[in-house]
């Protein structure tokens, strides 16, 4: 494959992309895209960067060889632990790149969208640490189901903002964000929490959480002496997914999977499977696969992980399926639960829901017993120990009526 | 002649402004909107703006968000945008009407497909507030083969610079966002007297670069607001304000007043003097 340079000027993927947004932000995208530009290409800036990712958020993160989950499947498996991360996912890359920007272009305030609430514990943190003012939109559904992570944001010193309007989910939180953007846009920088949204979100989003690919990628080296034969990650946004592939997409001989929320199943049309699923459309600023109607109107997501619960996907995910370097699946929510349970007994690990996904698919994946397989545990999974008590009791229950 | 140019230059020999209407379709059924439609004409609209319903309408306040969720909630399809065009069309046929709507149901449809179908029936214009003149390429081609005029945008934040490069090649007027906001912020309370001097200026360059008339939206709520804000503007772009009346006598009253606010007149007479006279404009919903 040849040298792979996208997005082009003007932020598209092939015919993904691109900046979907009212005029009044147009300014404020062209401002941000250039001082991203600059800082990307400062030293200065990597530098502080880089010091915030080695003592604040613990990296280089390990790559975990998980010895009993390989020899139940017959290949290697290893997990690039994000779930180690301060605040206890990936998110905190990015975050703590796009305020360390914010201040950089001298914004007093902040303010995110967030779905699970991982996202906007990541961001109040990096305020906290930056001191900026932070607040967080969160659908009021959403509140309801994450009730540790608001507390937890309100501890960081944000404010948590109730949306009401819609499914009241990601969606439409990053709907409100997006209007309080256009609102307060001199003052004030939006960090969107996945590789979605206008450009330059997709590919800055992308390059400060590539981190886990390039870390992953030295660390396979050593461990095998090779490359991976595949990585692994779960897709809602995507933003662990492109952060992992992005720096083995010209390694075309590694397969790149990502793994959507199949929900309750695609024939349900309960799922948030927007590249297995949806068509090409324009959600939140960019052009790219989207769960709608035939009439344009966006449908609602469904995932029994709130981080996936997303009926968009980031642009690049749309384009590297259409050029079919990088291969979208998906699994359903008693799949992803599965897998939490199967990942704590043999290895001692609790993922997130989010993670589990790409957990799942392990079951689907026939490799010879010299394959090695990279996956990203995108965030731990104390956050989700409410619905998992809620769902695994009942297959408890189920069980023993069975016995 | 488009129809918009068409009654900007009839009403500029009246030192009258426009008043254009925004209404969302499908609000609160599909009679009962049409009904509106038709009283916002009776009372005084000169052009009127026919919003799709969109389940994600990024560039809306909550009043129009809602009653486009009436709309969807009420079963809104797209044939009920053409059916209410193609009436208003039949009874109204010198009066421009513009489709108002976010981006991705024109894709769906296609694009060549969806300003076919516009043009058939009747439509003059499409305002897409999502597809700024960076993505606009492909729809204003289509729109400039079948006649349409794509109206171009711009915003408080739209540096001199940037409209010269952008504003060039469109048709039919320049859509001046007042404020930095969605639709529905009320400028009242938020601009001050002092802060409206940029709106003025605004205008100004609008129509000085695009040599097209310029027409003020985004949180216009009364005839003081048209008079305050407007000084500068061929047209008026009122949108939240009729959709949160929900009475149609009220409604036509309402649109009354404003057109009163639209003539000259009323203009002269009023300047400098006190806002507070103005209690026809203040309708609470």
């Amino acid at each position: 494959m040849a040298a792979y340079t996208l997005p082009d000027q003007r932020g598209h993927f092939g015919e993904f992309g691109g900046r979907f947004v009212p005029e009044t932000l147009m300014p404020a995208l062209e401002e941000l895209s250039w001082a991203y530009e600059e800082a990307r290409r400062d030293p200065q800036f990597l530098a502080e960067y880089d010091a915030l990712l080695r003592e604040y958020v613990g990296r280089p993160t390990p790559l975990t060889y998980a010895a009993n989950l390989s020899a139940h499947y017959g290949f290697s498996i290893y997990l690039k632990r994000e779930d180690l991360c301060h605040t206890g996912a990936h998110k905190i890359n990015n975050a703590l790149g796009q305020v360390l920007l914010a201040k950089r272009l001298g914004k007093r305030r902040v303010i995110a969208e967030t779905g699970a609430g991982q996202h906007g514990v990541a961001t109040a943190t990096a305020c906290a640490l930056l001191g900026l003012e932070c607040q967080i939109y969160m659908g009021e559904e959403d509140m309801r189901r994450q009730q540790l992570n608001v507390f937890r944001m309100k501890l960081l010193g944000a404010q948590v903002i109730p949306v009401v309007t819609g499914s009241r989910t990601l969606k439409d939180a990053c709907n409100e964000a997006i209007r309080q953007w256009v609102t307060s846009v001199r003052d004030t920088h939006y960090v969107i929490g996945s590789v979605v949204g206008p450009d330059p979100y997709p590919r800055m989003v992308r390059d400060f959480q590539s981190v886990i690919g390039r870390e992953a990628r030295e660390q396979i080296l050593k461990a095998t002496g090779r490359l991976p034969d595949v990585c692994l990650a779960c897709v809602g946004g995507g933003s662990n997914s492109m952060g992992l592939f992005y720096p083995f997409i010209e390694d075309t001989t590694v397969r790149l999977i990502g793994v959507e929320a199949a929900g309750k199943g695609i024939a349900s049309g309960e799922h948030a499977a927007s590249l297995t699923a949806g068509r090409p459309g324009v959600l939140h600023g960019a052009f790219s696969f989207l769960l709608q109607d035939d009439e344009g109107q966006v449908l609602p997501a469904y995932s029994i992980s709130a981080g996936l619960d997303y009926p968009g996907v980031g642009p690049e995910h749309s384009y590297l399926r259409s050029i079919g370097r990088a291969e979208y699946v998906a699994v359903t929510d008693d799949e992803a639960l599965s897998a939490v349970a199967r990942l704590c007994r043999s290895e001692g690990i609790l993922p997130a829901l989010e993670s589990a996904h790409a957990l799942a698919y392990l079951e689907h994946l026939k490799l010879p017993a010299e394959a090695s397989v990279v996956v990203c545990l995108s965030g731990r999974g104390d956050k989700d120990v409410e619905i998992l008590q809620r769902h695994l009791r009942l297959w408890e229950q189920e069980g023993s009526e069975r016995e | 002649m488009s129809r918009f140019e068409a009654m900007f230059s009839r009403l500029q020999v009246r030192a009258e402004k426009a008043l254009i209407g925004y209404l969302t379709v499908g609000d609160p059924g599909l009679v009962e909107s049409e009904a509106r439609c038709e009283t916002a004409l009776a009372a005084g609209v000169d052009a009127l703006e026919l919003g799709i319903p969109y389940s994600d309408p990024l560039a809306d306040g909550p009043v129009i968000q809602a009653a486009g969720q009436r709309a969807l909630a009420a079963g809104f399809r797209l044939e009920w945008l053409w059916q209410i065009l193609r009436h208003l069309r039949e009874r109204h046929p010198d009066t421009p009407l513009a489709i108002m709507t976010y981006v991705n149901p024109v894709l769906q449809v296609g694009m060549e497909k969806f300003v076919s179908r516009a043009a058939a029936e009747g439509a003059d214009a499409l305002i897409v507030p999502d597809l700024p003149p960076e993505e606009e390429k492909p729809l204003l081609s289509v729109c400039r083969n079948l006649g349409l005029d794509l109206i171009p945008f711009v915003a408080p934040t739209t540096p001199l610079a940037r409209m010269r490069e952008v504003l060039p090649g469109h048709s039919g007027f320049v859509y001046c966002v007042s404020i930095t906001g969605v639709t529905g912020t009320q400028l009242d309370g938020r601009v001050s007297e002092a802060e409206s001097r940029p709106i003025d200026e605004l205008l100004a360059q609008a129509r000085a670069v695009s040599g097209l008339p310029v027409s003020l939206g985004f949180g216009i709520y009364s005839a003081a607001d048209i008079r305050r804000f407007g000084r500068e503007a061929d047209g008026v772009i009122v949108g939240s304000a009729l959709v949160r009346i929900r009475s149609t006598a009220e409604l036509g009253e309402f649109v009354r007043s404003l057109k009163e606010a639209t003539r000259a007149d009323s203009q002269q007479k009023r300047v400098g003097r006190g806002r507070g006279e103005e209690t026809a404009a203040v309708i609470q919903s």
